[in-house]
């Protein structure tokens, strides 16, 4: 299967800054890819260089098998980008807006916008500048999608909309294209988890993970091992084991390696006087502030091998 | 072509009220201009419509910055680029062509006669505005820094005018200077908006404005009048090459010379007059000379520069320190210097009636009027009545001649050069006039009548010339020594 978004050691820097640092990714075709991390983790530089408004220091992307810095008209075309922050023709109509951008795309259809206006619940005859900032999201999401892109990228569309729009969103964008592939970046971890195949997560512009939804689902898990007694835990401890905090006779961490017959033989080994353990599944939030605070800086060169199985 | 015509009409839609303040202020500059009237204001406040109005348009699709909308969109930059040259084109372009052609029209010129002239003013639109205007917006964010950039330029640009030479003006190489200087500042303007539109490198865009903006300065400060008046030259040559050499004996009269040099002695300067031949004038044509500097080389290379120096009459006549003369006077020196030689033909003189506006061959349209006052940079202490004269031609250059008004009857005639008027904006037209001062209560329209005589330039040249072996109390004129002298059989001259 082709790979309509690519990168290869990708990395921006800002003058002294470095906003994005060997990002390495593969987007598969159809998928639903999420880019995750703090604020100032570089998810909005990593979208800007992958569509050449900003140009990489150093590595590559590719956009539907173009290199990204030699993406044209003929790319943009079928290629769909909301971003929260995006500078709109305030004094156009939503209704002359989209009649304007018509024209951008030969796939463009007419009864893709007017079915898109319909669900959106977008006022034509209102101006951008009058509408609220979740209408705003939708008209540009309606501009993006009725050409039907093959690549849609979303830069934290969700961020401060109610959950009744992000949901109208998430299914346009679903119901819209569902043979587009999709990258978007977002704070929204609950939302992201509802609907994302993929999952990478970017902090310090460095990315520690990226992988399927459902396999980061399964390495990481919440561990609970209650002892005979109290006693000193051993210092040699897996690199995989995750914030371990220990008090009486409870230890606690998070194995982000998870594997059932593996997984008991290392509690059997580190914890021989264990007299019980509970491994529960994580949520995704759970486990992005698992991985963020393991990523703090005492830690982070111990732990980067174990957590950046990157795809 | 049809997406650039697509957001063109997204500009104009956008854009229509200022479309339409900028052709009221066209059509009130054409008016004005129409009718006769010297239109500076309504020149000036068009072209900051003009300029505003490209900002607007190249800020509605901005390339500073990285949230815009329009640049994940599938329009090429050539695309966005012929948009805003299109709104430029019609906005600016066609009505000052249309405008151009109803002045032309109005003024009695035949338009179809001046197709160069108004693809000219074109250019001159394009240089001074479009391209300026559409580069500063392409790489700045904002009004208030487009505000500060035009207020640094502007200031740079006074800096440098104040350090502009007096001889610029007697070389018209100030005309040279503003167009070799427009033309770098053109050629950043075009490199800035090709880099800003194509690659949208805004610092590097930026640097190369700063760049074109600091050369263009520099060279107004230090290009040499000299050097202007050979690129003059070389684009305009003369027909023949002129040289000056050493006149043996001499002929003439030099009576407003030793006027000048009784009046210069008392300041501790006296004059050297020195006799030319002046070779390599077609005939038929006549000629001034400008001198703009002049070196007396002494032996032991001791060296003076001339200041103010003149060529009148076949007499190099220079300024020196009554000092240096008294103490080199039996010396032999050695005169070198550059002269810039304008030749013209003289046309015919026109009789122009007093009151009656009429096309003159070689000059172009001429009025005259009695006047209270010819300008207010003049003022007397008694009122005086004045004649003015005033004509206007598409071409600038041709409007040089000489005027006299003459008393019925009379032979001796009192005249003057025409002068050119201040700049009216970005009119086709150019004006020159010359003013007369008429005696109390008197009729000019029943005794008096206007000759005009054309001046029609036919080329230039620079001379340079190198005179030695001239012993320098030979062509010095000391107070009480009013004598014409002639020069020593000795002396030689070269081009």
């Amino acid at each position: 299967m082709s790979s309509p978004l690519r990168t290869e050691r990708l990395t921006k820097n800002f003058r002294h800054v470095d906003a994005l640092r060997d990002l390495s990714i593969e987007v598969p075709e159809g998928s639903v890819f999420a880019l995750v991390g703090p604020n100032g983790a570089g998810k909005t530089t990593a979208m800007k260089t992958l569509l050449n408004i900003h140009e990489p220091t150093s590595g590559r992307a590719e956009l539907l098998g173009v290199d990204s810095r030699s993406l044209a008209a003929r790319e943009f075309a079928r290629i769909g980008y909301v971003s929260e922050n995006q500078k709109m023709p305030d004094w156009m109509t939503v209704g002359y807006f989209l009649s304007y951008c018509r024209e951008f795309y030969p796939e463009w259809s007419d009864a893709d916008a007017v079915e898109l206006v319909r669900v959106l619940e977008l006022p034509l005859d209102r101006k951008l500048r009058h509408l609220s900032r979740g209408m705003r999201v939708k008209a540009a999401l309606a501009s993006s999608l009725a050409y039907r892109p093959k690549l849609i990228l979303l830069d934290e569309p969700f961020g401060g909309l109610d959950v009744l729009v992000r949901e109208q969103l998430i299914e346009s964008v679903l119901d819209r294209t569902p043979e587009a592939t999709v990258f978007l970046s977002s704070h929204d971890l609950a939302e992201i988890e509802s609907f994302a195949s993929h999952i990478a997560y970017l902090s310090d512009g460095r990315l520690l993970f990226a992988e399927e939804m459902s396999a980061l689902s399964a390495r990481f898990r919440d561990i609970e091992v209650t002892l005979d007694e109290e006693s000193e835990l051993p210092a040699d401890l897996p690199v995989a084991w995750l914030n371990l905090e220990h008090a009486g006779v409870v230890a606690r961490f998070i194995d982000s390696q998870f594997d059932g017959e593996r997984h008991r033989v290392d509690i059997q080994h580190f914890f021989p006087r264990a007299r019980s353990v509970n491994a529960r599944a994580m949520t995704l939030r759970a486990i992005i502030l698992a991985v963020s605070k393991a990523a703090q800086p005492a830690k982070r060169e111990l732990r980067r091998s174990e957590v950046t199985p990157c795809v | 072509m049809r997406l650039a015509l697509h957001i063109f009409k997204k500009d104009v839609r956008r854009l229509w009220p200022g479309i339409a303040i900028a052709l009221l202020v066209q059509a009130a500059a054409a008016w004005v201009d129409a009718v006769g009237a010297t239109a500076v204001p309504a020149g000036v406040l068009l072209m900051i419509t003009w300029a505003t109005l490209l900002v607007l348009a190249v800020h509605e699709d901005p390339l500073v910055g990285d949230r815009q909308f329009w640049i994940t969109r599938p329009g090429r930059w050539r695309v966005l680029l012929g948009a805003k040259l299109l709104f430029a084109v019609a906005v600016v372009h066609v009505p000052l062509l249309v405008a151009d052609i109803v002045v032309l029209a109005a003024r009695g010129f035949r338009p179809w006669e001046w197709v160069a002239r108004l693809l000219t003013e074109q250019l001159l639109a394009a240089a001074v505005v479009t391209l300026p205007a559409i580069a500063l917006a392409a790489v700045l964010r904002n009004f208030a820094h487009l505000a500060l950039a035009v207020i640094a330029i502007a200031g740079l640009s006074a800096l440098a005018a104040n350090g502009t030479p007096e001889s610029y003006g007697w070389l018209h190489a100030a005309e040279t200077l503003v167009v070799l200087v427009t033309t770098v500042a053109c050629a950043a303007a075009v490199v800035m908006i090709w880099w800003q539109f194509a690659r949208r490198r805004t610092w590097a865009s930026r640097l190369v404005g700063i760049a074109g903006v600091l050369v263009g300065a520099l060279m107004w400060v230090f290009l040499p009048p000299i050097f202007l008046a050979r690129v003059r030259a070389a684009a305009n040559p003369a027909p023949s090459r002129i040289s000056f050499h050493v006149r043996s004996g001499s002929t003439g009269s030099l009576d407003p010379i030793t006027a000048m040099a009784r009046g210069r002695a008392l300041a501790g300067m006296t004059v050297m007059t020195v006799p030319l031949n002046v070779s390599g004038i077609p005939a038929g044509l006549a000629s001034g000379f400008v001198v703009p500097t002049v070196d007396i080389i002494a032996p032991g290379h001791e060296r003076y520069q001339a200041g103010a120096t003149y060529l009148w009459q076949d007499w190099l006549i220079t300024e020196i320190p009554l000092e240096f003369y008294q103490r080199l006077k039996d010396a032999k020196v050695e005169l070198k210097g550059s002269a810039a030689a304008f030749l013209y033909r003289v046309g015919s003189t026109a009789s122009l009636p007093l009151g009656v506006d009429r096309l003159v061959p070689g000059l172009g349209r001429c009025s005259s009027e009695a006047i209270e006052s010819p300008g207010p940079e003049i003022s007397y202490s008694r009122p005086h009545h004045f004649l003015k004269v005033e004509c206007e031609s598409p071409s600038a250059s041709s409007l040089t001649g000489f005027v006299r008004l003459r008393r019925t009857g009379d032979p001796d005639a009192g005249g003057t050069e025409l002068g050119s008027m201040a700049a009216t904006g970005i009119s086709i037209l150019a004006r020159a006039s010359a003013s007369f001062i008429l005696d109390q209560g008197e009729n000019p329209q029943s005794s008096w009548r206007l000759e005009i005589t054309p001046n029609i330039p036919q080329g230039s040249q620079v001379v340079s010339f190198d005179l030695h072996d001239l012993r320098l109390g030979d062509y010095v004129q000391q107070p009480g020594e009013w004598r014409l002298r002639g020069t020593r059989d000795g002396a030689k001259g070269s081009k």
